[in-house]
């Protein structure tokens, strides 16, 4: 076989890779969730009455020096710096979490959302944080994807039900969403370079973060005895462990779609699903940053882009059982 | 209500892939590390000369040069790292820039030794006491606020020299204060840093104040 041979037949396979498409479940679900834990953020801002604070500008009592730098941010050189923009920009992203939430002209708001974000960071950059990148990152993709086909008014518009018709809609964008996570996992644990997430630094990353003010729950200073810290040592090492073997999950992944490919050890990861070692450490991770850190939506975010994990045929399936079981007809229908 | 399917292009599949291959290309170079170092610090000995040394008790006696040739050799490969990754993200930095976007995850990569704890004060009657001290269940005054994460933004890892972002953060919890509480004349942010130690370790009790800013009724 030539060279370009091999390569056409490289690129029929990425372009049929790329082409496959699924029920909108799992995408659905990621949506869903994500929008939910958006809106909740928008909203808790103005729960805590920071709209004007974050969102307006020194003149009118915010935080932020929009107006006074060299290169004015997009957003006020669109609108006066007033307390009605500031006002404006929140409900406008607050409105657009609320339509990706159910779904209704998902792409739309997702762009809407996508851009009004960008022009929120533009006026305070110290208030985005990594789950903010994230989330843009995140929007972007369910921008070009069909995620309000279910479980959305998307779906009830085109359909008549909000569960949708079943059709089919693109995989590329769960795929994508699922890459995203295998690199934020693993740029997350490679970047780790502080002496205190290795052996050299007694493991003690998880105990010296849970004694800053700034981000512990609770006071955590008992961490200070035994056997206390042997836990936050080995929550350490277990952290550092899967975050930086992270890229494995991509050839579990590979290896289940070529039953044909990898070998005996490959039969065995196939057997036992061994990639949900990794995806069950990140979920139980992200549960005890809930409950002992104080870092906002970022654990719930991050679970919420879970369901990507899942093919959406796995997901109904689960769906389908708990529904016999409990007895639910609508959750039977999913 | 069924609204009708719009038609699909045949190159589609082509074209969608050739995209997605774009965005990964792109999103790959943004993954990869740029260098920490500046234009000035390429010719400087004293650049990181701490993490130079080890190197050299590692490979120094292999390699056969001298300190000082290993020091060139690093500084030279990282301002050549730090170029390449740049000059290989021009074409797509525009789309990044404007949307806020990167490939970079550093959580909690570096977790602080000596973190900051904020602190405010006020002066009633006369007498100072604290209003607010964080993780603290007796001084916990707008606390829901104030570690809400885009807020803890703002104020915590402020530099020696706070900016002025910092500087309107403690004006506004002053005028919250001010308007809340009447017999409050005077109020006092700052941030207070503690030296954690190992288990082992004897804990230090010194507690360092800065970034202290100063707001008087009236002045607001």
């Amino acid at each position: 076989m030539t060279v370009a041979e091999r390569l056409r037949g490289w690129w029929a396979r990425w372009v049929a890779f790329w082409d496959e498409r699924e029920h909108p479940a799992s995408l659905g679900l990621v949506r869903m969730f994500l929008g939910l834990c958006w809106a909740y953020d928008f909203f808790n801002i103005w729960r805590l009455g920071l709209v004007i604070p974050l969102f307006g500008v020194a003149e009118v009592g915010g935080f932020s020096d929009a107006l006074m730098r060299e290169h004015t941010p997009l957003f006020y050189r669109l609108f006066a710096g007033t307390v009605a923009s500031a006002t404006g920009l929140h409900l406008v992203m607050t409105l657009a979490a609320l339509c990706i939430a159910m779904g209704f002209f998902t792409r739309t708001s997702c762009f809407v959302l996508l851009c009004s974000w960008a022009m929120f960071v533009d006026v305070l950059p110290y208030a985005d944080r990594g789950i903010d990148t994230l989330s843009r990152l995140a929007l972007f993709v369910l921008m070009f994807s069909r995620a309000g086909q279910y479980l959305g008014a998307d779906a009830f518009i085109r359909t008549g039900s909000v569960w949708g018709d079943g059709s089919t809609i693109l995989s590329s964008p769960r795929r994508l969403l699922v890459l995203q996570l295998v690199v934020m996992y693993t740029g997350a644990g490679w970047s780790k370079v502080g002496m205190t997430w290795w052996p050299m630094g007694h493991f003690a990353a998880l105990y010296f973060a849970l004694q800053d003010p700034a981000v512990a729950a609770w006071d955590f200073s008992y961490l200070r005895h035994q056997p206390f810290f042997f836990f936050t040592q080995v929550g350490t090492a277990v952290t550092i462990l899967y975050q930086c073997t992270y890229p494995a999950v991509l050839l579990l992944m590979w290896w289940r779609r070529h039953p044909e490919k990898g070998g005996r050890i490959a039969d065995f990861t196939r057997k036992y699903r061994v990639e949900m070692v990794w995806i069950t450490l990140g979920f139980v991770f992200h549960l005890a940053l809930a409950a002992t850190m104080i870092l906002g939506i970022f654990p719930w975010a991050m679970l919420a882009m879970y369901p990507a994990w899942f093919h959406p045929d796995e997901l109904r399936a689960f769906f389908r059982d708990v529904g016999r079981r409990l007895g639910l007809r609508s959750a039977a229908r999913a | 209500m069924r609204l009708p399917k719009l038609p699909t292009l045949p190159a589609m599949p082509q074209l969608r892939a050739a995209l997605i291959l774009g965005l990964l290309i792109a999103n790959a170079i943004y993954a990869l590390p740029v260098a920490k170092i500046k234009d000035e610090e390429r010719n400087d000995p004293a650049f990181r000369q701490a993490e130079i040394d080890v190197w050299y008790g590692w490979f120094g006696p292999t390699l056969g040069i001298s300190r000082e040739k290993l020091g060139d050799w690093v500084r030279a490969y990282l301002w050549a790292q730090r170029q390449t990754v740049l000059t290989l993200r021009a074409p797509v930095r525009p789309i990044f820039d404007a949307f806020h976007v990167s490939q970079q995850w550093g959580l909690f990569a570096v977790v602080t030794e000596a973190p900051d704890r904020l602190i405010i004060e006020v002066r009633r009657n006369g007498e100072w006491e604290t209003l607010y001290r964080r993780l603290d269940g007796d001084r916990d005054w707008h606390d829901a606020t104030l570690k809400y994460r885009r807020v803890r933004g703002v104020w915590d890892g402020v530099r020696k020299e706070p900016k002025g972002t910092y500087k309107r953060l403690t004006q506004w919890i002053a005028r919250v204060i001010f308007d809340e509480q009447p017999d409050v004349d005077r109020v006092r942010v700052l941030l207070e840093k503690e030296h954690k130690q190992l288990p082992w370790v004897e804990p230090d009790p010194q507690l360092e104040r800065r970034a202290e800013r100063y707001h008087r009724r009236g002045e607001m």
